[in-house]
């Protein structure tokens, strides 16, 4: 029996964990006690990561045309194919990687991007998440944000919490928090719907939907100046639908703050702004003579920092500008060809959206370990090596390097990422691609900013170094604080509702881990189906109940959705998860996307709410 | 609670010399250990240098060794008709630095593997050739600790070979089996 040290393969919170192995039989995971993430836990998913290893979802053959062939003729096919569309141009093709490839497979995807497709479309889907508030942040702090290990939120005399769903997207970080209240720590919550730490909450402040960032910008001018707010400032607050006396505690509660801890996911804060307030209020608090005053954004995939590092970002130099994730993906007749590298693109746009951009694409290249709707689609598919299956390093989100072992080989007839790549780029401009991963590690340590001193023998042997890169040069003064709040697409008496898309606890459940892992898929089949969310008193208002369909109409379009109940929905909202990509395009129309950063978010609109005809 | 059968002291700086000896007693010694990014589990140690006296609890407890997750029972060799291959005769082990508490659930699974009607071979095999040095805890463990409260702790009172105690610069050790006392490897 062996046992070799990991990261866990899923959130950003980046656990270590040990597997334990026989042969090539991976028999359990076992969570570090030393790890600064885990300090000895692992969340439901951390648990079944062995699951993805052993996955009956695995891609296992090359395709081409979704049949079976061999290797010398679907790295031929895809090969001659992206040859063919990159005679349009090298604008023509876009390339997306998943946010969990490893450091060495994200550095080998953007030589190949940029030296053998020539492309400056490239992204991953980490970016697409995270790129919104780390930008915000990066910019305030006007240096390259590295979160503080997780473990010093338990340390915190006062949390500052922006997603009350947070016990789901970062499961260790919500555990901190807990831990912190129990040792007397005061929790503020603010959101616009209860999905779980009210509970824990000193203070829950419940705002309109679409007024968080003026509601920040409101905090940061109060807790700067003497705590007060002019008329001006008044007014804004009572647009953001939070009580006058709720405010000032709140205040107080900040200025009080010994060890601020300022936490939220960034699937929540979308906005590069919101983010930048929250980086003013932690230096304000430090200036102001606290402890300690941190911002942990929770990232949204396990490598998200590193694959960010390796450069896996859009190319924007002079004239050229590269597409972003969502920029690629619902950008109409910009692509002809899509590579993408371990994702899912359905995640983003829908399997209806997916349809649609297939069928504007001459070629779609999918190398993944999962089966997938993109898989399905795909012209070429080119099943490739997963977690456990191949050494690498992860980033985790305090900059920290850690080594991913193998532990298995890779099932049927997948290859390593890096094979993959020397493969495809036979027949093109050949990318200069190190022959094996301790020469792809020395091309890291020359071309990436921050991982220059890093002693990669040290971290394959299990001591953690740290990379710290400069900042981007693509920065950009922020727009400013945003003190007004939008009205609501298609306001009027017959819609007296406001319809939110929201990550909530599925957001994950088209994830391709997420269905590749038996029991997590098992355990995410509900939140696979569509539903809307509504106050179980709206409920009884329209004499309906949980369960039954109601029919949404915005001035986008309707649909006809089952109905579940939460207390937490306030009664006046309607909240739809954003997995359900079609339903909330359809519905909330095309998503806001910014151009600066590439994320992506939608708009409240208004909603009305009926029970269906012949129900 | 069995009263040791003799007890000594030992200079802590002898410790090593003594584990030195202790290691041509078995065939293998398997002892806390600590993984480079700093946890301890119990594996096989080479060296005296290996072993991590400084520690609190191990991840997996050394009970893991006379239970593994996953063991090879038997192998059936192709023929015809096919042969059925028992083990060979386990190895001797001495199991060193083993906490008041472990010592106290390995006995729980002697009496469950060992004591009823049906004995376990595989489990009675490891067993009857381990050899167990127990370390007392001298401080608490962990902020989770609990053997007071079963009485398993902080020292063990029976079911080790050699329990070590450290006070102040000397270790106590006390001899819990015949056998052991003698210096004879398990059997």
């Amino acid at each position: 029996m062996g046992r070799r040290f990991a990261i866990c393969p899923f959130c950003g919170c980046g656990c270590g964990m040990y597997l334990e192995v026989v042969g090539e039989q991976m028999f359990a995971v076992l969570p570090s006690q030393v790890h600064p993430a885990g300090a000895g836990r692992l969340c439901l998913r951390g648990w079944q990561a062995g699951g993805l290893i052993e996955s009956n979802r695995r891609l296992l053959r090359p395709q081409i045309g979704q049949q079976d062939a061999s290797w010398e003729a679907a790295t031929g096919a895809a090969a001659d194919s992206l040859k063919s569309v990159l005679q349009e141009g090298p604008q023509a093709i876009g390339v997306l990687c998943g946010g969990h490839l490893t450091n060495e497979e994200a550095f080998a995807c953007r030589l190949y991007s940029t030296e053998a497709l020539g492309t400056p479309n490239l992204d991953s889907s980490a970016r697409a998440v995270d790129a919104g508030s780390i930008w915000g942040l990066e910019q305030t702090f006007c240096m390259p944000y590295r979160s503080p290990v997780l473990s010093e939120i338990a340390n915190s005399d006062v949390i500052l919490c922006l997603n009350s769903n947070l016990s789901w997207e970062s499961p260790q970080a919500a555990g901190y928090i807990m831990e912190a209240a129990e040792a007397g720590a005061t929790v503020i919550v603010i959101d616009e719907v209860d999905q779980g730490l009210r509970d824990l909450a000193a203070l829950y402040v419940r705002h309109k939907l679409g007024a968080r960032g003026a509601l920040l910008h409101l905090l940061v001018e109060s807790v700067a100046g003497s705590g007060g707010l002019d008329a001006d400032g008044r007014n804004t607050l009572e647009q953001t639908g939070v009580e006058l006396e709720t405010f000032r505690e709140a205040c107080l509660l900040l200025r009080a703050a010994k060890r601020l801890g300022i936490v939220f996911s960034t699937t929540a804060l979308q906005i590069p702004e919101e983010a930048a307030h929250l980086a003013e209020l932690a230096m304000l608090r430090e200036a102001s003579g606290a402890e300690a005053a941190n911002v942990f954004a929770l990232r949204s995939d396990c490598n998200s920092v590193g694959v960010t590092d390796m450069g896996i970002a859009p190319v924007r130099e002079g004239e050229i500008r590269g597409l972003s994730t969502f920029e690629m993906l619902t950008s109409e007749g910009h692509l002809r060809g899509l590579v993408v590298f371990a994702e899912a693109v359905e995640k983003f746009i829908g399997e209806g959206q997916l349809q649609r951009l297939r069928e504007q694409l001459e070629f779609l290249l999918c190398v993944g370990c999962f089966e997938t709707a993109t898989s399905q689609l795909a012209d070429v598919v080119l099943p490739m090596a997963g977690w456990g299956e191949c050494e690498g390093t992860f980033t985790c989100h305090d900059g920290t390097i850690w080594p991913l072992p193998k532990v298995a080989s890779p099932p049927g007839e997948s290859r390593e990422l890096a094979q993959i790549l020397r493969d495809l780029s036979a027949t093109q401009v050949p990318p200069a691609l190190a022959a094996d991963i301790m020469a792809l590690r020395a091309q890291i340590s020359q071309h990436v900013p921050g991982y220059g001193p890093v002693d990669w023998q040290q971290v394959t042997s299990g001591q953690p170094a740290a990379a710290v890169p400069a900042l981007g040069n693509d920065t950009q003064d922020l727009v400013g604080p945003a003190r007004e709040i939008p009205e609501l697409a298609g306001t009027s008496p017959e819609r007296p509702h406001a319809l939110v898309v929201r990550h909530d606890e599925g957001s994950w459940a088209f994830d391709a881990r997420a269905r590749g892992a038996e029991i997590l898929a098992r355990e995410l089949a509900d939140q696979r189906t569509p539903f809307v969310v509504i106050n179980p008193e709206t409920c009884r208002q329209l004499e309906t109940r949980e369960g039954r369909s109601i029919s949404i109409s915005t001035t986008f379009g309707s649909e006809v959705l089952p109905i579940r109940c939460s207390a937490g929905v306030p009664g006046d909202v309607v909240m739809l998860p954003w997995q359900f990509r079609d339903i909330a395009q359809a519905l909330a129309g095309p998503v806001h996307l910014d151009t600066r950063t590439g994320s992506a978010h939608h708009l409240p609109v208004a909603a009305s709410l009926e029970i269906p005809t012949g129900t | 609670m069995m009263p040791a059968l003799a007890t000594y002291s030992l200079p802590a700086n002898r410790l090593e010399e003594v584990i030195d000896r202790l290691m041509a007693c078995a065939d293998e010694v398997i002892g806390p250990t600590r993984t480079p990014p700093g946890d301890v589990f119990f594996d096989v140690i080479g060296s005296v240098d290996d072993i991590e006296l400084q520690y609190g609890n191990s991840l997996v407890p050394p009970t893991s060794v006379l239970l593994p997750m996953a063991e090879e029972m038997f192998r059936v060799l192709p023929g015809d008709p096919p042969r059925i291959e028992q083990r060979g005769l386990e190895p001797s082990r001495l199991l060193f630095g083993v906490r008041p508490c472990d010592v106290a659930a390995i006995q729980r699974l002697d009496h469950f593997f060992l004591d009823g009607e049906f004995e376990d071979d595989l489990y009675g095999a490891r067993r009857s050739r381990t050899m167990i040095v127990a370390l007392a805890c001298s401080e608490k463990a962990d902020a989770r600790c609990f053997c007071s409260c079963c009485d398993t702790g902080p020292y063990a009172k029976e079911g080790y070979d050699l329990q070590l105690s450290l006070v102040d610069n000397t270790y106590l050790v006390e001899v819990g089996s015949k056998q052991r006392a003698s210096g004879r490897a398990p059997p």
